[in-house]
Order: C-alpha cells, then structure tokens, then sequence
C-alpha cells in the first residue's frame, strides 16, 4: 500500500510516495540518498539511527515513514550552516570523540536534543542523554568531554 | 526491509475497531515492541492500525477520585506529569527507567501493557497502584482490573477488534510513597531481570499502613505478591516480620529456568534485597529492620 507524505527534512520539503513498512531511516538512506543516518541494529538498541523528530530525538529505525507525516526531521547532514561546522561538530573534532565515525551521527543528535533545552549539561545529565547510544571504538570519555566542552 | 503491510490511520474509535477486527491486524503505538516483532518475524500482520489519531486513547486527567491515563501517554509524558509525583509517583519512577530517552519519547504504557512481556517495567507499578484496564471494542465498553487483563507471557483478555484505551488509577491517600526498584544486567540500556514495586499506604500511627507489592520478571505475567502483603500489613516492620516476608516472598514467585537475563536463584535472593530496599527507603527511620 503507498502513502502520499509530505515532511520537512533539513529545512526542505519533500512530498514522496511510501510503502507503509517503509521505515523512516530507509526513507531518509534510500529515498532521499541522505546516508549520515546510520542503520547498526535496527531494533532500536543502539541509537545510531537517532534523528530529530519535530525537535526530539527517536530512533528511526522503529517508525515508519508514513507515521512522519507532516513532520519536521533534522538529520546530521543538516547541522551544519554551510561552510560552519556546528559548535558540537567542531567539540567533537577538537577532542577526538570520532573514531570509525559510525556512531557519531546519533551521538551529535542526541547532544544536540540535550543542549537545546538544558545549553549548560553536567556529566549525568550528558550520559543519561547517551544512555541508549553505543560506541566501540572511543570508550566514550571524549565524546562525553566534547559535549561538556562545547562552545555555546 | 520490512515485510509488507497495509497502513491505516483511523481517525474514530469505530474504524479502528472495524479494521482490528479483522484477522492478521495489529494496533500500532509507539512501534518500539511492533516493529521489532515484525522486523523478527515474530508478529507478520497483514495490517497495521496506527491508533496515535485516536482522541479517547490520549490525557491524563482526574475522573472523580480516579486519575485516568490515556493508552498512548508515552513515558516520556508519565515521567515530566505532576499527576505522576506524590502518592502516584511510583509510575514515573517507573517510567523513567524504561529504555532510554529516544525509546521514552515512543514508548506508550498501553503497548508496555498490551505486549503482555512478563518485566514489563510499568506493569508492577500499575499493579501496586490497583489500576484498571479500560477497553473498547465491537461489544462497546468495559472494564476489568491489571490482574484479569493479563493471561500469560505475550498474551491479554483483549478479544478481535478491542483495544486497550487506558487505567482508571484509584488515588491512594495521600502521604502514601511508593518505590520501583529493578536489577538489569548493566548500567545502562537494559530489560529487569527483575522488578518490584511497593506502594506503603499510611494509617494512623506507626501500625496501621498497607503495604503493596508487585513484581515483574519472576512469573509467566507480572504478579502481586499479596501473601507478603499480609505479614507487613499493620505490623511494625522489624527484622522479624521483614524475614518471614522475604521469606514468602522468595517461595511465592516462579521464576523460569531458561531467562535469558538471570537465574531463579538469583531473582529469589533479589526480590527478598529489593524488597529490604525499598522498604528502608519508604518507611525510613520507622523502619526497625
Ligand atoms: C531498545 C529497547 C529498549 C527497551 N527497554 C525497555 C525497558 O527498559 N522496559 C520495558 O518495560 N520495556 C522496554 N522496551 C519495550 C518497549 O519499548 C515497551 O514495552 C513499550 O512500552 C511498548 O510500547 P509501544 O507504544 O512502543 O508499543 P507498540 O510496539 O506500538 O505495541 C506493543 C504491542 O501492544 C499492542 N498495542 C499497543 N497499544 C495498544 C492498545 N492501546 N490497545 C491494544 N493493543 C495495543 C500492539 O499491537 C503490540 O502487539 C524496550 C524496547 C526497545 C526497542
Ligand atoms: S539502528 Fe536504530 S537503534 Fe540501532
Ligand atoms: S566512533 Fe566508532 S562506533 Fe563510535
């Protein structure tokens, strides 16, 4: 069965056609070619997938596109300001929290989530935020330092 | 991929009874039990019926001396609720233990209760709090307490077409407190090996309290433990009577061999700890123990 959709992606509008299993993070990787979403378990374990959702953080391997109607995404690809790296994005490069990279996209998004409602986060708040993100590669110190380093 | 289905979004009650009606439909929630179940092969509906249209599934208000709470509230919603601090605060505590804050912001009480998963987190709270399942459906409306909704691991009295709208809570009296307690693997993102919940309801001095006791994890369905209620029940807890209720308590519950999360002997041990815990916590220097 197909669906007529119309979401706010990035700031742009996109009107597609959807099959109703058709999961959001496909939607975005497939459809639109937006491939910083990443898909690690698709079973909503490992926040990889994690986007924003009219401005809270989900995991978009476990919601259909159908069910994102009329919604506004922001994905990793739209953080940046053109040429200006986001001021997580620039914390992140400057205290090495990237390794293999993978899992960055969903860290970047859940931090963002966190300092748009609480700009000055300690410690627990940031792991409570990245409670549900896995990491094998940074042992997560530096993505932790990164998010409480970040320039306001 | 997803294996297909058909989408629908009802905008009634009685559409979204009609397509549930029929066989191989499933209602959809939040999706954070569905989907994976789909992505599994554990559930294959041919049709999914998305209730989150639905205005008598949503709110959270007071109905008389009842509070109700809407099937679709997510956790995210119980946990910043001030109708969830006090006396009730024992489901946000809950609530806020559930996955992680993107399974919170979808995860509903309705699909926590509807996927009938014997650690249910929300589900010893709701117990301990006497709430009933309110359910609509082809035959119109009615209503049974948590203990009668729940027949078995992954199975409800929901019949063809009904669905769960939400809990008439009964508000216990104020000064009650009650706690949620749980054991996982590791600190983080993890299901209860085990879950107990215990609601401390205040009488007159320091004897005549009710206590109740719900746990998750350790039966084919989350259970009250009422024979530990009874020997805390208007006593003053001390070492002696807190034993014996740990005692029954380990003896009650019938944890499954093949958990894949912990032992029986473990969660025997850890439902007499969590109980001692929680009870310090809640009655705190009256608590001789
Ligand atoms: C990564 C991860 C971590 C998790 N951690 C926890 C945890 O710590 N504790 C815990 O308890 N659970 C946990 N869960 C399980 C799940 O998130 C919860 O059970 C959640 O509350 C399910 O709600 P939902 O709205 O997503 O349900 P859905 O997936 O939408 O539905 C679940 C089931 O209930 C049915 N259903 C839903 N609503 C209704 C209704 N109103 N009427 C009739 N039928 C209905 C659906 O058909 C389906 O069979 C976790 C899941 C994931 C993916
Ligand atoms: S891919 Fe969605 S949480 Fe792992
Ligand atoms: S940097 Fe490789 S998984 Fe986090």
């Amino acid at each position: 069965m197909k669906h007529q959709i119309r979401v706010k992606v990035n700031a742009e509008t996109h009107e597609a056609q959807v099959s109703s299993e058709l999961t959001l993070l496909e939607f975005l990787r497939d459809t639109l070619g937006l491939t910083g979403t990443k898909m690690g378990c698709g079973n909503g374990e490992c926040g990889a997938c994690t986007v924003l959702l009219s401005g809270a953080p989900v995991r978009s391997c476990l919601i259909l596109a159908v069910e994102a109607d009329g919604q506004e995404i922001l994905t990793v690809e739209g953080l940046a300001r053109g040429d200006r790296l986001h001021p997580l994005q620039e914390a992140f490069l400057e205290k090495g929290a990237v390794q293999c990279g993978f899992c960055t996209p969903g860290m970047l998004l859940a931090a963002k989530a966190l300092v748009d409602r609480q700009p000055d986060p300690d410690l627990k708040d940031v792991k409570e935020a990245l409670g549900g993100h896995l990491c094998r590669c940074t042992g997560y110190e530096s993505i932790f330092e990164a998010i409480l380093a970040h320039p306001r | 991929m997803l294996r297909p289905f058909d989408y629908y979004r009802p905008r009634t009650l009685s559409e979204a009874i009609k397509l549930l009606s029929e066989t191989g439909a499933a209602a959809l929630a939040g999706g954070t039990d569905l989907l994976v179940n789909i992505r599994s092969g554990k559930e294959s509906p041919q049709v999914v019926v998305d209730l989150k249209d639905l205005p008598e599934l949503h709110g959270i208000h007071l109905e008389g001396d009842k509070v109700w709470l809407g099937a679709l509230t997510t956790m995210g919603e119980i946990v910043n609720a001030a109708a969830f601090r006090g006396p009730l605060g024992i489901l946000s505590e809950a609530a806020s233990v559930v996955g992680c804050c993107e399974i919170r912001r979808r995860a509903t009480v309705g699909g926590n209760i509807c996927n009938a998963s014997p650690g249910a987190d929300t589900a010893p709270a709701l117990l301990a709090l006497e709430a009933e399942a309110a359910i609509r459906g082809p035959g119109g409306a009615r209503s049974m307490p948590l203990p009668a909704f729940y027949l078995g691991p992954g199975r409800t009295a929901l019949g063809p077409g009904e669905i769960l709208s939400g809990f008439f809570i009964p508000r216990p009296p104020e000064g009650s407190r009650g706690t949620y307690l749980r054991r996982t693997r590791v600190k983080g993102m993890d299901l209860a090996g085990i879950g107990l919940a215990a609601l401390v309801i205040p009488g007159h001095g320091k004897r005549n309290h009710e206590v109740r006791l719900a746990l998750g994890a350790v039966a084919p369905t989350p259970v009250r433990a009422r024979e530990a209620e009874i020997l805390l029940q208007d006593q003053v807890v001390d070492a002696l009577s807190l034993t014996r209720a740990k005692e029954v308590l380990r003896r009650s519950i019938s944890p499954r061999a093949t958990s894949l999360r912990a032992s029986p002997e473990y969660k025997r041990e850890m439902a007499g700890v969590l109980l001692e815990m929680a009870l310090s916590k809640l009655l705190g220097e009256e608590y001789a123990g």
